[in-house]
């Protein structure tokens, strides 16, 4: 990696899209470094957007970007570094998957000899080795999403963009390529995905950006989101203990506390708080003091799900 | 990264190995497809009317002709008609298809996903129109010169075309053939990337192309056709309302021709620049 990988690798400043008078998105401020980001948010929010102007597939009505400080005009440098894998299931006519990985990697320049030894790789890391002759016309929707990964990857890209990126694949694929990306991610790369499937996004990333209406609503590491919210939607937390009545006597007394419910099997307590730091420092204490044996500490609404609910109001489990 | 510092350490070449990778995808996804069917027809149409003509000839036993007669009756068909509306229509089922046919295949993220600077995007897609477009009316013109200087057909006709005066002809109409293939290809490749719809820019363009006899000298210089004309081996009369003008010596009808080129590029060039992929507005 180079030494710059540390740095914001794509940049947003002040960037507003227009499509004739309708908005794509409006005043968008972002940075977003290395790790794995998501941009989560209903249909028509501005998730693709942003990642089309990233990529120079649009052109910003307003503002800045860069990405690794290139910006989206100079395709030459920018997809050096960068990969995108669309959302766009249209190939160019005939094609086969071998060929659209191939091509690809000609059109960076490389020799047909490279280019197929890195064709060849991308397609075995994405499992996609004996469909590669087949014409991607007959492919199903997974294969496609697959042999779009490959060519996102062929190149070793700094900074890859994943539009929906898990639609499509079966379980187990699906989790090879979580593990792919996390394998990205731990190299120090940026991977930005957009998911609306609210738990794998929540297993997968270390930041989200949640986007409504072509506006950013929140963004940051999920708890963090979640922590900031939480003076109009106190955080749920659960313990499992031994006596939770006496635990909710006594954290009922505090003012950062709003609601404390025991549980229906009597072995667990519910607690709402306005702030979690406060509470957990309270319940080490109250452990220490022997009040209580604690099982367990569970955030309730601590994910991704909980924030997207709060924040857009949708109901939680997919942002569609 | 080794795609990456493959990329970089190379400038020129690259470009050049990105266009022949282009080169290879263009003339296999877009001319070698039923859709490229009607423009093959276009190309071939004046073979089937000289084919039709000798025909009528067989069958009615007139005479073989003179090669004089037939090299002036050539002429016209070539500058009359193959020039003027086969080529003129074949680019423009070519060229326009070009960038437009991208967004309407809703294809061209491909290419603009890629480290492929557009103005080598342009340059690719137009040498790949050239190619192809170069390829298809040339071997329909040496089907056609083969046809009329047939024996039997014309008198001495076979010796005329390869040994005589007939060869350097059929390379010259050959080379204005694809003189005029790139002429009217950066026309209608910088059309096709200025409005949506490019039929009414382009029965206008024939238009202007089709007076130029009747143009004054100045106004002539304006057109792909006035440069190809002078080019051509047999001069053809253009009836008594044509207002005479000098043919532009051969170097600067080239020279003009390829300038014409270049300006077009830049300008398709410039404009790929600002090309987005909007393909739900298209």
């Amino acid at each position: 990696m180079s030494s710059g990988a540390a740095e914001s690798a794509v940049l947003f400043e002040d960037v507003s899209k227009f499509y004739g008078e309708v908005l794509g998105v409006n005043r968008i401020d972002l940075a977003i470094g290395p790790g794995i980001t998501s941009l989560v948010g209903p249909n028509g929010s501005g998730k693709t957007t942003l990642m089309n102007l990233a990529t120079g597939l649009l052109l910003p009505t307003e503002g800045k970007i860069s990405v690794r400080g290139i910006p989206p005009g100079d395709p030459e440098r920018l997809f050096a570094r960068v990969g995108y894998c669309t959302q766009f299931d249209t190939y160019p006519r005939g094609i086969t998957g071998w060929d659209f990985v191939h091509l690809y990697l000609e059109l960076h320049g490389l020799p047909r000899g490279r280019a197929a030894e890195g064709a060849r790789r991308a397609i075995a890391r994405v499992g996609m080795t004996d469909a590669a002759s087949r014409r991607i016309a007959g492919y199903s929707k997974g294969m496609k999403q697959r042999i779009k990964l490959a060519q996102a990857i062929a190149h070793d890209p700094e900074v890859l963009l994943l539009d929906e990126p898990l639609n499509g694949l079966d379980p187990l694929a699906r989790s090879e390529v979580i593990e792919l990306l996390r394998g990205f991610a731990a190299d120090g790369r940026t991977v930005i995905i957009s998911s609306h499937i609210l738990h794998e996004v929540d297993e997968l990333s270390d930041r989200v950006v949640l986007v409504h209406g072509g506006y950013i609503v929140a963004e940051g590491a999920i708890a963090g989101v979640r922590d900031e919210m939480a003076a109009e939607r106190p955080l749920a937390v659960l313990v499992r203990c031994d006596r939770p009545g006496a635990l909710a006597a006594r954290v009922f007394a505090e003012d950062h506390v709003v609601e404390a419910r025991i549980d229906p099997d009597g072995r667990g307590l519910l607690v709402r708080t306005r702030s979690s730091e406060q509470f957990y420092l309270l319940l080490n204490r109250l452990a220490g003091e022997g009040l209580v044996e604690i099982e367990a500490v569970v955030p309730a609404d601590e994910d991704v799900q909980a924030v997207y609910q709060y924040l857009i109001g949708a109901p939680a489990g997919t942002a569609t | 990264m080794s795609a990456q510092n493959d990329s970089q350490a190379i400038g020129f070449s690259r470009w050049a190995r990105q266009v022949r990778a282009m080169l290879g995808l263009e003339l296999r996804k877009t001319f070698l497809r039923p859709r490229a069917l009607p423009v093959v027809l276009v190309a071939l149409l004046p073979v089937l009317l000289i084919g039709l003509r000798i025909l009528a000839t067989r069958l009615r036993e007139l005479p073989a002709q003179s090669v004089g007669d037939v090299a002036q009756t050539y002429g016209m068909i070539f500058q009359l008609f193959f020039l003027r509306l086969v080529v003129f229509f074949g680019c423009f089922g070519i060229f326009t298809y070009l960038i437009r046919g991208e967004m309407l295949e809703r294809s061209l993220h491909f290419y603009f996903l890629a480290p492929l600077r557009r103005d080598v995007f342009v340059v690719g897609k137009y040498l790949a129109g050239v190619v192809a477009g170069g390829a298809l009316f040339g071997l329909s013109v040496l089907l056609q010169l083969a046809l009329c200087f047939l024996p039997g057909i014309t008198v001495g006709g076979r010796a005329y075309l390869l040994g005589g005066p007939g060869a350097g002809q059929a390379l010259t109409y050959l080379g204005v053939t694809l003189l005029a293939v790139a002429g009217y290809g950066a026309v209608f490749l910088a059309l096709g990337m200025l409005v949506k719809n490019p039929m009414i820019p382009a029965a206008l363009i024939l238009g202007w192309e089709w007076i130029n006899f009747l143009l004054p000298p100045a106004l002539k210089k304006l057109s792909v056709i006035h440069y190809l004309q002078s080019l051509c081996p047999v001069p053809v009369p253009h009836g008594p309302f044509a207002l005479p003008a000098e043919p532009t010596p051969a170097v600067l009808a080239v020279l003009g021709l390829l300038t014409l080129v270049a300006v077009l590029l830049f300008f398709a060039a410039r404009r790929s620049r600002r090309l987005e992929v909007l393909y739900a507005a298209d």
